[in-house]
């Protein structure tokens, strides 16, 4: 097991973010976090990628707490949240530097077919953006990779490559947990469908297990969340 | 490449349109001072005019020079509230880099502002050897400005930590007394404890023949090498508790 969450409760003041949750996440799994805004995606992702404590309840990655685990962590925030200077070449630079498992070789693999230009990030689209900096957290080989709404108002082109991008990087040691509410779009790439509502796991199951049941990820959405 | 001077060279790149302006106010001071007119150091009303205005323009430019540094660092330390990317490296040594790079800038300043007064007053003929007035700046950057670049870089986090809450002006509050009353302590304790070490010498200045610290004294005395002592103590305090706060605050 690469990661759990052990009866988690994060609460901010007097509400829950995310309340008595149990999850277990296996290598090789490409998980989708579904829910609608507000149902616990973020904070699910923030607690495994030690941003968050939990208020209740335990948080292992790769059998240590998530701080002490980043090292083998690699997380995409939803927020637009790089310095509007910074080129491909710089992000290079810093990302080489801070994290020993980044890939340079692979980085400039990812950009080419991302088509990120070489422009400071101020000067990129929202599209351009978001591949960048998925291009700068695919390129690491870490154990975990959480991806926080990775299409979220982004164009289609955008869209469907960051998509085929992330089955192509996917890899048998690692495992990918890509939280979004664009679930008609990505179903394709899960493995697993986890479905939180108003912070609390309501289905925890096997895409193939639903599509068995002749019902794709979108059914059990549709079905499990409105 | 290393961590540390990537960390520092991420700083160099937030910030380095303060350091052009730090470096403009070297050249406008150096400017104005070229503008008075040369008077041999002498009891004339002239002669103090002429020296008490190149004075005036330098400190304008230590000012100012303080007032960007600080202006630096709080809005460079603003584009960090944006950077979520999960740091490996832990927060001692992201303000440790920080600290190193704003401890450089620092010192680029004062011993270009040092060498511009250096060459004013030798144009008025009072005699300080460059290398007297780089030790008096190093003693000044030691035991005034580090410390100060130091509880900045404090203050700017606990801010920053603090800024999503609602009670983040009592936490700014807290830490503002709390600094301020750790300076009241550090003048008491300077105030007991000066001195006791052996003195470092202060350098040679005279003016007219006469040697100007021998009129007031500070030859004798010298200058507390407690004060640079506390510099260091009250620096390394300050950033590794800043250090402490990132990491805490991160998760």
């Amino acid at each position: 097991m690469l990661a759990k969450l052990e009866n988690v409760t994060r609460r901010y003041g007097a509400k829950d973010g995310v309340s008595d949750l149990n999850l277990s996440l296996e290598a090789g799994q490409a998980v989708g976090l579904l829910g609608l805004n507000g149902s616990g995606k973020t904070t699910t992702l923030k607690l495994l990628a030690g941003l968050l404590y939990p208020s209740q309840g335990k948080v292992e990655v790769v059998g240590k707490l998530p701080r002490d685990a980043r090292g083998q962590v690699a997380f995409l925030s939803d927020s637009d949240n790089l310095y509007n200077w910074l080129t491909p070449a710089d992000a290079e630079r810093l990302m080489r530097s801070l994290y020993p498992d980044f890939r340079p070789e692979r980085y400039k693999e990812l950009l080419g077919f991302l088509e990120v230009p070489i422009k400071p990030y101020g000067a990129m689209s929202k599209g351009q953006k978001a591949r960048l900096r998925l291009a700068m957290v695919l390129a690491r080989e870490a154990k975990l990779y959480l991806l926080d709404e990775p299409l979220g108002g982004i164009d289609l082109i955008s869209r469907d490559r960051i998509m085929q991008t992330l089955v192509r990087e996917w890899r048998e040691d690692g495992v990918i947990v890509i939280s979004t509410h664009e679930v008609a779009e990505a179903e394709g790439i899960f493995d697993r469908a986890v479905f939180l509502k108003e912070g609390r796991l309501v289905l925890d199951a096997m895409a193939e297990d639903l599509r068995q049941q002749g019902k794709s990820v979108k059914d059990a959405f549709l079905q499990v969340l409105i | 490449m290393n961590v540390f001077s990537t960390l520092v060279w991420l700083e160099f790149r937030k910030g380095a349109g303060w350091l052009v302006a730090l470096l403009g106010i070297v050249g406008l001071a150096l400017w104005a001072v070229l503008r008075v007119q040369d008077t041999p150091f002498a009891a004339t009303p002239a002669s103090v005019e002429s020296l008490g205005l190149r004075f005036l323009y330098i400190s304008l430019a230590a000012t100012g020079g303080v007032v960007i540094l600080l202006l630096s660092m709080v809005f460079t330390s603003r584009q960090d509230g944006t950077l979520v990317l999960l740091s490996v490296p832990d927060g001692s040594q992201h303000l440790w880099a920080r600290f190193a790079y704003y401890a450089a800038f620092s010192a680029l300043f004062l011993v270009l502002l040092s060498v511009v007064l250096w060459w004013a007053l030798s144009r008025a003929q009072v005699a300080l050897s460059l290398g007297a007035a780089l030790y008096l700046v190093a003693y000044n950057l030691v035991s005034f400005w580090l410390p100060m670049v130091a509880g900045v870089l404090l203050i700017r986090q606990v801010n920053l930590s603090f800024a999503l809450g609602r009670m983040a002006w009592l936490a700014n509050l807290v830490m503002l007394v709390g600094i301020l009353n750790l300076g009241g302590l550090g003048i008491l304790l300077l105030g007991n404890i000066a001195y006791t070490l052996p003195a470092l010498p202060f350098p040679t200045i005279t003016a007219l023949g006469f040697d100007i610290n021998a009129e007031v004294g500070l030859l004798e005395t010298g200058l507390p090498l407690e004060l640079p002592i506390l510099g260091v103590l009250t620096t390394a305090l300050f950033v590794w508790l800043a250090g402490r706060i990132w990491n805490e605050v991160e998760a």
